[in-house]
């Protein structure tokens, strides 16, 4: 994330000025439904959530008091988005979450660079919902650890924890295949 | 990693690895078209806001459909100022074009309203996932298709999950007032919606007449 970019762009765009939320489209789209599928592992609904997602935030962006915090602010969104997916009232859900390799996801750049993103996306799906927010949010997307707190509308010192946590357990379902030291870096 | 201060994440060659690695999980390539939506619903969101353009303003006029605004408009320019004269130029134009944004705003705030109101009832009378009848399970009652909630939500400019809430609460009325009454209030504290707050408003006030 670019801070000083980003917040100019959604100042402007509280303003009503179109080309400044264009630009934040350009800048968050992508990432925030590659955030979405990574927590979801729903494929089928990641555009559908990335729209409500962004919908949410333009409703919503006259009253973002820090523009300076839109990164953190669009995931935290997105974190409600998809949390209220999950929820039974929200109709019914397809399946959801990583397979293991065996079986099967489309391999994108060589076959074992897919089996490793397979084998560490199926053990972040096993990890319970905070955790896998937080692992997600602060080593997929490089939010600080403030900027995790606010998405996730939790205490710093909480996410601090789950992060810790978080690593731990993946760490433990990791160790065992050979995926837990740089060795095996792609 | 951008913060180092756990003591944990920046020297873990591991953390890096599963991070990376997370990152090769992409998702399917976006929906055609989907930019423009979203571009549309900040437009529709922001169209009061224009505040440099009067040709926008016009437009924006003929997207309100509002004779009203039109006839306000009209209306506006035929004021008499203080002195008894009729305003003319720029500063009667003014007046009207400020007179009928007005207007044309509360026509497109009405005309949502209405569509919600009107979605809300044809969901109410949408048949279930799985209907029981008579046997008073709310979860059961209130589940409706995701494909259909999200054709209602997009007609009615609202999200699919404030719709859902709100269908919800719609569909167990008659089951039982004080859940539905319950639902309503909790979406009238969730403070993100301002038509979707004034229908679940309405119908608390038919509830409890």
């Amino acid at each position: 994330m670019s801070p000083p970019l980003d917040g100019e762009l959604a100042r402007r765009a509280q303003a009503g000025d179109r080309e400044a939320f264009e630009q934040l489209i350009a800048l968050y789209l992508p990432r925030v439904r590659a955030f979405l599928f990574r927590l979801s592992g729903d494929a089928s609904r990641v555009d559908d959530l990335a729209q409500e997602v962004f919908l949410a935030a333009v409703r919503n962006l006259r009253g973002l008091d820090q523009p300076m915090q839109f990164g953190a602010w669009i995931f935290g969104i997105a974190v409600r988005v998809e949390r209220a997916r999950r929820r039974p009232s929200h109709g019914s859900i397809d399946q959801e979450g990583f397979p293991e390799p065996a079986d099967g996801m489309p391999a994108r750049d060589g076959a074992e660079q897919a089996e490793t993103s397979q084998i560490v996306m199926a053990a972040i799906h096993r990890l319970p919902t905070s955790l896998r927010e937080t692992f997600l949010l602060r080593h997929v997307e490089e939010l600080s650890a403030a900027d995790a707190a606010r998405a996730l509308n939790a205490p710093e010192g909480t996410v601090r924890r789950w992060d810790f946590e978080a690593r731990q357990r993946l760490r433990e379902m990791l160790e065992a295949r050979g995926l837990a030291t740089e060795r095996h870096s792609t | 990693m951008k913060d180092s201060s756990t003591g944990h994440a920046s020297d873990d060659s591991g953390v890096r690895l599963w991070a990376a690695a997370a990152r090769g999980a992409q998702p399917p390539s976006e929906r055609v078209g989907l930019r423009d939506e979203l571009m549309r619903g900040f437009d529709a969101e922001f169209a009061t806001r224009v505040p440099h353009f009067r040709s926008a303003r016009k437009l924006y006029y003929l997207a309100a459909g509002s004779a009203a605004a039109l006839l306000l408009a009209w209306g506006a320019l035929q004021l008499p100022t203080n002195s008894g004269t009729t305003k003319t130029g720029s500063e009667s134009e003014d007046v009207a074009l400020e007179a009928a944004e007005r207007a044309a705003r509360q026509a497109i705030v009405q005309a949502r309203l209405e569509a919600l109101g009107a979605t809300l009832e044809a969901l109410a009378k949408a048949p279930a996932v799985a209907p029981v009848p008579g046997t008073g399970d709310h979860a059961t009652k209130t589940k409706i298709t995701y494909p259909l909630i999200e054709a209602a939500a997009e007609a009615a400019a609202v999200s699919p999950s404030l719709l859902t809430q709100l269908a919800a609460a719609r569909r167990i009325e008659e089951i039982d007032r004080q859940e539905a009454a319950a639902r309503y209030r909790k979406i009238l504290t969730s403070g993100s919606d301002g038509a979707v707050e004034q229908v679940a408003q309405e119908r608390l006030r038919s509830l409890f007449p």
